[in-house]
């Protein structure tokens, strides 16, 4: 859970970044950054305020939503829990979700 | 919700997403009809693990309807897309259910974890938008 939270963090803080840049995209970007604070919500109780380091890129936010995929669905495998297990392929299965839309911007092909 | 439970309520929900699909499909062509098709095959491979999981725990599957009732008629391509988008969010509550009521490490939890991911692509895919992608798909 730790591991999702801080994928989160940064997801979140790349599509800020993005987001924060006035252009076309923007709408979408700042819908998908509303997806991910749900996730986020979901996960912790407390609201974080992300940071960004580097340059954010959408190729870069959407490889970092790609590859917490597997951990995430690895998590939710093992969790003792069940309702956390639910939660942790849930946001996986979104994750995996926004990476086969090709509507989404920035997607890695 | 116990595990058995929770087996047969997926193995109900993929039984009627057998139908279901084969429904829709009737009404679809290119693309969308191979893709149809693609979630069709899926569902009976899936409906077929679930009823093996049964037995190994000394359950009878339950069995599937001759027929269901969509929630809609389904008359052209795009009522068949929006029950197959409705059968793929079925397929999400009932992953995550069995999700929530299977074991760490077991093969109900792996099998659930993998449908919810497939569900969700799916339902994306036949809503044909980004605003389909859900937040928590599955959740109760």
């Amino acid at each position: 859970v730790t591991a999702a939270r801080d994928s989160e963090l940064q997801i979140i803080a790349m599509y800020t970044a993005l987001a924060s840049v006035a252009g076309p995209q923007q709408p979408a970007y700042v819908r998908l950054l509303d997806l991910h604070r749900q996730h986020l919500h979901a996960l912790v109780d407390a609201q974080m305020t992300p940071v960004v380091e580097g340059v954010a890129t959408a190729k870069a936010a959407s490889a970092l939503v790609a590859a917490s995929v597997a951990p995430l669905q690895s998590a939710a495998v093992a969790a003792v829990s069940g309702q956390r297990a639910a939660l942790l392929a849930s946001i996986a299965a979104s994750h995996v979700a926004q990476g086969s839309n090709a509507t989404t911007p920035g997607r890695v092909s | 919700m116990t595990l058995v439970a929770a087996l047969q309520a997926a193995l109900t929900v993929e039984h009627q997403a057998v139908y279901g699909y084969g429904l829709g499909a009737a009404h679809l062509k290119g693309s969308r009809y191979r893709r149809a098709l693609a979630a069709l095959t899926a569902a009976e491979a899936r409906r077929d693990l679930l009823m093996s999981m049964l037995r190994t725990r000394d359950v009878e599957p339950v069995a599937a309807a001759p027929a269901y009732v969509p929630p809609a008629p389904v008359t052209d391509s795009i009522t068949a897309q929006a029950l197959c988008r409705h059968l793929e969010e079925v397929c999400t509550g009932a992953a995550w259910d069995l999700a929530a009521a299977s074991a760490a490490d077991s093969d109900a939890r792996g099998l659930a974890v993998a449908w919810l991911a497939s569900a969700a692509v799916n339902a994306a895919a036949w809503a044909g938008s980004t605003d389909a992608e859900p937040a928590l798909p599955g959740s109760p």
